[in-house]
């Protein structure tokens, strides 16, 4: 997975490409501290266009990286996502954690 | 550089000790055969390191002893230099071919010795690596092997309950991996009420079965003492949260089927759809996933609300499957799909559903091997249909040993009665006072009729003709859960159980009272005949089950007898 940093003054956002599995674990934990700890950062936009697959490890690093960021009370959001991906996060009900656009 | 036993095999004294000489210089241990046949002999008991080999020699030669040698060495790589004279190049051709690694010329030059054999000196060091990092590998993978081997065992002991054979259930479980990441367990509350659960923890293989290993006995325990599936998920949830990392986490669909109420509830956090299939092949209902998996939510947020239907038809399957099945991908790592596994299920006779969605599947994936665990359920609701009853009253009664009389009464306010599980507390009590198996399952069900009774009748005055009709079941629920939240502060019901030996006999006398303002009890229990009709069930249930059953006016007061 391919992971892109932009950021518009308030939000950072994370462009995301490839399969979102345990393979991605170390790239994506890197960009999200890196992002957080640029500090400034009141919300963490993560941007699916380009992710095809998900599987529960993903879900399990959705879980740390909002257990990082809600302390800081930094908001968390998921959009863009491919109907395959928004069909699992809803099964798995994540949008009660996170914002799902 | 480390010393090296070297084996100089030559026919000839002085080359033998030329190269003695030389070797032993290089701090090395030379030792001697002075023809073919005694260096395969040495080479066997003494297993040099390194063999310096002539090529003339009486007997054997040189490429008779070579080509031995490499057969008896094959596992272990023990390089053999070839000596040959200057000018013969077909010799040295015929040595390589015959397996030997290097060669030397005649009369042998000391530098180019030195030259070679610390070259094969850092050749054999890489080979001795690599055989210790070989080894350690296998020794990893023979202990994981093993650590598989007693999880699956654990496992499968935890899981392999006898809930699992009842007759109303099939099931298909395929683990991706040695042990299993998904876990089905069944069992029947006390009262004939049907549990079903169907996990699925995150990943697969050693580190998602252990995720779920706390569950059965949370499950098979709680559900033995008759909880609710809502207590269940919800103690599950509290002892996930705590054990597990944060980025860990179950799915889990919890399913209650109760045959005689003809009412199926559903928790389910994170697995695919639960369907329930008529016998036709339709689908008469659904039950999304509406909560986030178990072990995610503190205590605070955990939602155990689940969702109720009640079923018309009593020929229906309940089927429940983990998100292996819908995903499980052909060569061209297309998904099988909801769609697939619906229509599978729908045009099959209900008999032959499980063993047609099994061929379906495999003639799907060819021989593809899923990545993902696969497990599936399936209740035929129509084989689960009055087992209560029959279970309760036509299976005999085990005898049962007198024991000393005792008596425990109990008084519970509003908030226990909004906030506690209390059927559930009170078997629990009459378990540990020894009170077991058919006995038990009876005394569930009268304690749970008649405190259900006096809570929703006596106290909260919710009419059973709410019941009723299509959605009756679901607004009688949603009524109670109202009531039951606005429940007068001062409402109160009393239990008493006393147990009464006499004449080698065991007798239980329950009395059960609210402070509501009674009902009319002689209408109740009139036709007590009648088992079927939809109120007034209860009561006559509990007069078939009980020796003696008397209300006192005005009607807020029964006092039940069971005889053991």
């Amino acid at each position: 997975m391919q992971i892109s940093v932009s950021n518009n003054g308030k939000a950072t956002t994370l462009t995301l490409t490839g399969r979102f599995d345990f393979n991605a674990h170390r790239d994506f934990r890197n960009s999200y501290e890196e992002a957080l700890n640029a500090g400034g950062v009141n919300e963490l936009v993560l941007d699916m266009r380009g992710v095809d697959y998900l599987d529960s490890s993903a879900l399990g690093m959705l879980l740390l990286l909002n257990e990082r960021a809600s302390p800081s009370n930094i908001k968390v959001s998921i959009t863009n996502c491919q109907p395959t991906v928004k069909m699992i996060l809803e099964v798995a009900n994540f949008n009660k954690l996170i914002n799902i656009g | 550089m480390a010393s090296l036993k070297i084996l100089i095999a030559d026919d000839n004294y002085i080359n033998r000790a030329i190269l003695s000489t030389l070797t032993e210089k290089m701090g090395h241990r030379p030792i001697h055969a002075e023809d073919g046949a005694q260096a395969v002999k040495l080479f066997e008991q003494e297993q040099p390191d390194l063999v310096l080999m002539d090529v003339m020699m009486p007997g054997m030669d040189g490429m008779e002893a070579t080509s031995r040698i490499k057969k008896l060495s094959s596992k272990h790589w023990t390089p053999i230099i070839m000596v040959t004279a200057l000018e013969d190049d077909e010799d040295m051709i015929r040595g390589l071919e015959a397996g030997a690694d290097d060669y030397l010329r005649k009369p042998v030059n000391g530098r180019v010795l030195t030259t070679k054999i610390n070259s094969i000196e850092r050749a054999l060091e890489l080979q001795r690596q690599l055989a210790s990092k070989t080894h350690e590998l296998q020794n990893y993978y023979f202990a994981a092997e093993e650590e598989k081997r007693i999880a699956s065992h654990i496992m499968q002991s935890m899981t392999a309950a006898e809930g699992l054979h009842d007759p109303a259930l099939e099931y298909w479980l395929s683990p991706a991996e040695a042990c299993s990441g998904d876990l089905i367990a069944a069992a029947r509350t006390p009262g004939g009420v049907l549990h079903v659960m169907l996990a699925d923890g995150t990943g697969h293989g050693l580190a998602a079965a252990l995720n779920i290993l706390p569950l059965p006995q949370i499950f098979y325990a709680m559900t033995g003492n008759g909880y609710g599936i809502s207590s269940i998920a919800t103690e599950m949830n509290a002892k996930l949260k705590n054990l597990l990392p944060a980025d860990r986490f179950i799915a889990v669909t919890l399913a209650s089927i109760d045959p005689y109420e003809r009412v199926v509830d559903v928790w389910n956090g994170g697995n695919p759809d639960t369907w329930l299939v008529d016998n036709q092949g339709t689908l008469v209902h659904k039950w999304k996933s509406t909560h986030l998996p178990l072990g995610i939510l503190d205590k605070q947020s955990f939602d155990a609300s689940t969702e109720t239907f009640h079923f018309d038809n009593p020929k229906a399957q309940l089927v429940i499957f983990s998100d292996g099945l819908p995903e499980a991908g052909n060569e061209h790592r297309e998904p099988f799909g909801m769609e697939r596994l619906l229509e599978s299920l729908c045009s099959s006779a209900p008999r032959s559903r499980m063993e047609n969605l099994r061929n379906t599947v495999s003639a799907y994936l060819e021989n593809q091997k899923a990545h993902d665990d696969i497990s599936l359920v399936m209740v035929n609701t129509a084989r689960l249909e009055s087992t209560r009853m029959s279970s309760a009253l036509s299976e005999p009664m085990p005898t049962r040993q007198t024991s000393s009389p005792w008596r425990m009464s109990f008084h519970f306010g509003s908030f226990e009665l909004q906030n506690v599980d209390i059927v559930p507390f009170t078997i629990d009590l009459l378990k540990k006072l020894h009170i077991t198996g058919m006995h038990l399952g009876s005394l569930f069900l009268i304690i749970s009729e008649l405190f259900n009774n006096a809570l929703d009748h006596g106290l909260l005055k919710l009419d059973s003709r709410l019941k009723e009709g299509v959605d009756g079941f679901e607004r009688y629920l949603t009524e109670r859960a109202v009531r039951l939240a606005n429940l007068d502060p001062n409402a109160t019901v009393e239990l008493e159980f006393e147990h009464i030996p006499k004449d080698g006999k065991s007798t239980l006398r329950l009395s059960f009272k609210d402070n509501g303002p009674g009902f009319d009890y002689e209408a109740a229990t009139q036709n007590l005949e009648q088992l079927d009709t939809a109120h007034g069930r209860g009561v006559a249930l509990v007069n078939n089950l009980a020796t003696s059953m008397r209300y006192i006016a005005p009607g807020n007061k029964v006092i039940v007898e069971y005889t053991m």
